[in-house]
């Protein structure tokens, strides 16, 4: 893996998912172009819903901002070189 | 309000969801600041859980790309001004 270090923002996931959530950030950002933001989300999201089972969103880009729910212990905000990336369980209600 | 018409890029939500989703976007950029994307977020999603029940996400910004599940008939996506909104209720288990 070509990428710096991950610098992690705000997180309530435990140390081994965290690790898992960025090796599978920079995963993505080997199999896809740093502007195919949807790819690399994506990629990031069907591995979580395979590994922790459904109901995983993923957010990744420059510009945005968020608000949402999530369930405990799945929420991770993250910065890796030029891109953010948000990963949480979404909880329906 | 003085904000241009909102355009929607794609949705599958009840036309009368739609309206509330971009009249809750309008009221949100009439309170706030357009590079205060999160208070933004968090007024259309609060307005979502309190009238169509909890669990709802919303994403605002000018470059993002996100990927999702989402409940039935609970997503829309469009542009409004310099910025795009994204609001669905989030879903734990595919059906």
């Amino acid at each position: 893996m070509l990428e710096g270090k991950a610098m992690v923002k705000e997180t309530d996931m435990s140390p081994k998912m965290q690790i898992h959530a960025m090796a599978s950030a920079s995963q993505a950002l080997d199999l896809y172009d740093v502007y195919d933001c949807i790819s690399i989300a994506a990629h990031i999201k069907k591995e979580f819903d395979s590994v922790y089972g459904n109901g995983w969103q993923c957010v990744v880009g420059s510009n945005f901002g968020c608000y949402f729910t999530h369930s405990s212990g799945t929420f991770i905000y993250f910065a890796l070189e030029t891109l953010n990336f948000l990963i949480f369980k979404g909880t329906s209600s | 309000m003085l904000e241009g018409k909102a355009v929607i890029e794609d949705t599958d939500m009840p036309d009368k969801m739609q309206i509330q989703a971009m009249a809750s976007a309008y009221e949100a950029l009439d309170l706030y600041d357009v590079f205060d994307c999160t208070s933004i977020a968090a007024h259309i999603k609060k307005e979502f859980d309190t009238k169509y029940g909890s669990g709802w996400q919303c994403v605002v910004g000018s470059s993002f790309g996100c990927f999702f599940t989402h409940s039935k008939g609970t997503f829309v996506y469009f542009t409004l001004e310099t910025l795009n909104f994204l609001i669905f209720k989030g879903a734990s288990y595919l059906i």
